[in-house]
């Protein structure tokens, strides 16, 4: 008796130990993720003076993921989007940020949009160690992964654009005897522009600015200033509403350069929205860099899947759209490369070794590293059709990197083929 | 230690924060007699600093527990009503005076000048309340004013030795507490005298000393005088009354032009003025929310007339940036008022206690090679950078500003080089080293306009770094933690329907006392943040310690997120 009453007790306390033991996991799983879930957030302008096009993109990603959890998830779990509308106002950035984190728990914050926006959050998304996975702004400071190491830019930052510029009208026969102006916005946008310029080595015959918000009224002095200097190739580095008072002011004043405006100022859809008729004369032949399968090519692999999931989910087709779905294609495939047991550890670090081997829309190689979080390298040269739609023009893509040194290169890069059904 | 006192009636303890002390009366300090339940008594301390009157107010029935207060920093030199009224200082602890010399220049003889009167508790409804919950109340006035830190430290201790030696029977324990500078005093007292104080409640406590109080306004006021106000004189003011009168002008062309800022777009230096100050706060480190204006809510107009036609119509704020620029310009203005008031008295004292001769500098701050530029954060110049960049009074502002900044680097002329001897007297004025000794609460607002809430997190993290260093079997639970109130989620600014501004009224009552404003709380916050000291100090456990930290947690405008942190102060020194 007294042997078996020790076995008993013996037996009694491994048992107790086991169910201790199976209590507390391996390894304690990180907020905003369960067996079936993954909640990840994102702040955005839905409402507001910034949020034509912009607030297409939460919604086509939410569209996205709605068809991956369809398809059973990513590795057993579905992802729940949580968006903010933060109104493109800094202080709502925050406000939602601190909601996502505290209210809503998020395993990672996916494709925060703006500037301003994500400059009032992202120190403190780095130091409570929260993936900020794919920032939408080219802001050139986030590519920064020694002191951002939980940030992840997705697009090729403002510096490799205008270097990307640099070289294309320096190579290019028909622009680089021209008489080049640069008009840009004041502040980030804008000194990324003259640094990136400055190691392309372009020079200007004269520079003007403007600055966030004055496009409500016509650039008059701006476009006389540009005249006054014989300006024949007018680069211009600012955001859409300005590219449509741009395009607008100066074809009233009769003034016709050739046009290079940077890609987030090009949007077809909100220029024909603003310009409505004359869009098609005014936008035909201006040159604007991408980084995507052009958005009308309905017989590439990729834009026609993304079409398929979007005329699904009701939304309209315009490049938003477009992008929204690709980065989430491509956050999906980085989910699924973290593994079943998802932590934020583990997302980092399948970003930073599997990056090369994601697939999406993009033309250009991704670098994503232990000690790069760049993102998208480069672009290829576009150009506005008699549709307003935005024609490849080369076929060769050029890289450069965030560094206010280097310039452009060419780059061959072939992008690999879509994953079966677009699923990661 | 000698000792005065005078006693007074239970009657007087509705009122005690309006208590005028009268001649002391002269007592030996072997006559310590205890201060009987429901009374007030008064009487002077005095050390070696000079002497400090102190209160005591008994409740009716004593809980065991004294707690010891110590005010916050007072104008040590009289202020005209012309200013004082605007800086706030026409409170119970100045008292109005007649200073004929101020009629010629500010066009009346009225003048304020601080007391050295005691406190007991930061407000009359805190106070009662506590008296109610059987808490003992005391407080010592400081010998002199200003930043008066070393005065204070010895006031309290000398007050806490008055209480020991029998001044209040059956104490069981004695915690200090204190608002701003005197938070810096209460976790000094705290630090140097452990085995007699059980706890320290350290509140808006400009924590790190005075050097990064006076870095923050030298920022700002450099930044004033190169593009706003060149006339400014700044800093090493004339001694004796030559120099007062120099402060007192800065401060008047300072209150001057921000009070005329909404129609001067221009600076008399010829930069955008609200782009200017907008730079010099940032890169102080001062909030970009105040009471009236959110940081966050534009004029409604805009949503219904359109930004242009609200621009046309002159209705304001256009934007968050925009609101963040307008609160900027009430928050500089107390920024001011203590780098040069402070600043003034400051470098007098320095002058007394280091016998620098009038031919040579008091100036104790150095910022002969600061880079401005680099105390523009990169998520600031982000941010801002929009707002920063809003105006076509000059081209391409924001950097053009910053360039006009550094552009001054390395001149002694145009910056200003500190006295050596001025520094080392004024970073050897008392100050808490933030060892761990003793339970320690710290409560500030997330957007102190004078004390930046990094102060707080600063002090914090070296509270930590102490405490980890001490032997593990020997120093038992950490018991301390930082708390920030905070403002409405939502915002604050309101508006009248049609209104081109917001009502002022309106807003500051729907802020509600919290988050926003130096020692601005409610009294529900200072008080559970009393109780959560006391919880604190009396946990046997861990679990007890997180328990009165929850307690704090769970007051309403007490940021419940752990993780937060307020912005770093700046740090000038590094950016050379």
């Amino acid at each position: 008796m007294r042997f078996k009453f020790a076995t008993g007790t013996v037996a009694l306390g491994t048992a107790a130990a086991l169910a201790f033991a199976t209590a507390i996991p391996a390894q304690a799983a990180d907020p905003g993720v369960t067996s079936n879930k993954i909640v990840i957030g994102t702040t955005t302008p839905l409402t507001g003076p910034a949020a034509p096009g912009y607030k297409d993109i939460p919604v086509a990603a939410k569209a996205y993921f709605d068809y991956v959890n369809a398809n059973g998830g990513i590795n057993g779990r579905k992802v729940d989007l949580k968006v903010f509308d933060d109104q493109y106002n800094p202080a709502l950035a925050k406000k939602g940020t601190s909601q996502l984190i505290l209210r809503d728990k998020i395993f990672a914050m996916y494709g925060a949009l703006g500037t301003p926006t994500h400059s009032a959050v992202v120190q403190d998304l780095n130091r409570r160690g929260i993936p900020d996975v794919f920032v939408n702004t080219g802001g050139a400071s986030f590519d920064n992964a020694k002191k951002y190491p939980m940030t992840f830019p997705y697009f090729p930052s403002y510096v490799v654009e205008s270097k990307v510029m640099g070289y294309y009208m320096a190579k290019d026969p028909a622009l680089k005897s021209k008489t080049k102006c640069l008009f840009y916005q004041d502040g980030e946008f804008g000194d990324n522009a003259k640094a990136g310029f400055k190691a392309a080595g372009t020079t200007f015959a004269t520079t003007t600015s403007y600055y966030s918000g004055q496009q409500v009224a016509p650039f008059s002095a701006q476009i006389s200033k540009l005249k006054s200097a014989g300006c024949e190739l007018v680069v211009f580095f600012g955001v859409t509403s300005a590219t449509a008072q741009l395009l607008g002011t100066a074809a009233k004043s009769g003034f016709a350069p050739t046009w290079m405006i940077t890609s987030v100022g090009s949007d077809p859809s909100v220029l024909k929205g603003t310009l409505g008729a004359a869009a098609g004369p005014l936008l035909k032949g201006i040159y604007t860099p991408s980084f995507l399968v052009p958005a009308q090519d309905s017989k590439n692999a990729y834009v026609s899947q993304m079409q398929v999931i979007a005329k699904r989910a009701g939304l309209e087709w315009n490049f938003y759209t477009y992008y929204g779905i690709n980065t989430a294609y491509v956050l999906a495939q980085a989910l699924k490369a973290a593994g079943k047991n998802l932590t934020r550890k583990g997302l980092v670090k399948a970003l930073e070794t599997n990056a090369r081997n994601f697939r999406s829309a993009a033309v250009v190689p991704m670098v994503i590293n232990s000690k790069s979080h760049q993102g998208l390298t480069g672009y290829y040269m576009g150009q506005y059709n008699a549709s307003s739609e935005i024609d490849r023009l080369t076929k060769y893509v050029m890289v450069a990197t965030s560094s206010s040194s280097g310039k452009a290169k060419q780059a061959a890069f072939r992008p690999a083929s879509p994953t079966k059904k677009l699923l990661p | 230690m000698k000792l005065t006192f005078m006693r007074r009636g239970v009657a007087a303890v509705a009122a005690a924060s309006l208590i005028t002390i009268g001649a002391p009366v002269v007592a030996s300090a072997s006559a310590v007699e205890a201060c009987a339940p429901g009374t007030i008594c008064e009487g002077a301390l005095s050390g070696s600093l000079g002497d400090s009157p102190f209160q005591i107010v008994m409740p009716e029935k004593f809980n065991g527990t004294v707690l010891v207060y110590s005010h916050g920093y007072r104008v040590s030199t009289p202020i005209p009503a012309a200013l004082a009224v605007p800086l706030g200082l026409n409170t119970n602890a100045y008292k109005p005076i007649s200073y004929p010399a101020f009629a010629p220049s500010f066009g009346s003889s009225v003048a304020y000048q601080a007391s050295n009167e005691a406190d007991v508790a930061p407000s009359k409804v805190v106070a009662e309340n506590l008296l109610t919950q059987g808490y003992a109340l005391a407080g010592a006035g400081y010998a002199r004013q200003g930043w008066a830190a070393n005065e204070g430290v010895e006031a309290g201790q000398n007050l806490i030795g008055y209480i020991n030696s029998g001044a209040i029977a059956k104490t069981k324990k004695i915690m200090v507490w204190g608002d701003s500078l005197g938070g810096l005093i209460s976790s000094t007292i705290a630090e140097r005298n452990p085995n007699k104080v059980a706890g320290v409640l350290s509140s808006c406590g400009v924590e790190e000393g005075p050097m990064p109080a006076f870095n923050t306004a030298m920022t700002v006021l450099q930044t004033w005088k190169t593009l706003i106000a060149p006339n400014l004189k700044v800093a090493n003011y004339t001694a004796g009354a030559v120099g007062y009168g120099e402060a007192l002008g800065d401060l008047a062309t300072v209150l001057t032009l921000l009070g005329g800022a909404a129609t001067t777009p221009v600076t008399p230096a010829g930069y955008p003025f609200p782009q200017a100050n907008l730079l010099a706060g940032l890169m102080a480190g001062l909030p970009t929310k105040s009471s009236v204006y959110d940081g966050q809510t534009r004029n409604p107009a805009f949503a219904s007339l359109g930004t242009l036609g609200a621009l046309v119509g002159g209705f304001q704020p256009a934007s968050a940036g925009a609101s963040s620029a307008v609160a900027m310009l009430q928050n500089v203005g107390a920024a001011a008022a203590l780098g040069i008031l402070g600043r003034y008295e400051m470098e007098m004292k320095v002058r007394q206690i280091g016998q620098i001769p009038p031919n040579e500098s008091a100036n104790f701050t150095d910022n002969v090679n600061v880079r401005y530029s680099k105390l523009l954060s990169p998520e600031q110049r982000g941010e801002f950078g929009d707002t920063l960049n809003a105006t076509t009074v000059i081209s391409n502002p924001l950097n053009a500003m910053l360039g006009t900044l550094d552009s001054t680097r390395g001149s002694t002329t145009a910056r200003f080089p500190a006295n050596p001897k001025a520094v080392a007297i004024v970073e050897g004025l008392a100050a808490p080293k933030g060892t761990y000794k003793v339970p320690t609460l710290m409560i500030t607002t997330t957007y102190d306009t004078v004390v930046p809430a990094g102060n707080t997190s600063a002090f914090m993290n070296k509270l930590t770094a102490s405490y980890k260093k001490q032997n593990k079997a020997k120093r038992g639970n950490f018991k301390a933690a930082a708390f920030y109130t905070i403002p409405p989620a939502d915002g604050w600014t309101k508006f009248d329907p049609g209104a081109k501004a917001p009502n002022s009224a309106l807003s500051v009552a729907a802020l509600g006392n919290s988050g926003v404003g130096h020692c601005v709380y409610t009294p529900e916050q200072t008080l559970n943040a009393v109780a959560a000291l006391s919880k604190m100090v009396n946990a046997k456990s861990a679990q007890k310690v997180v328990a009165a930290k929850r307690f704090l947690y769970a007051t309403p405008g007490v940021n419940k997120d752990r993780l937060f942190k307020p912005d770093a102060l700046k740090q000038p020194s590094k950016t050379q």
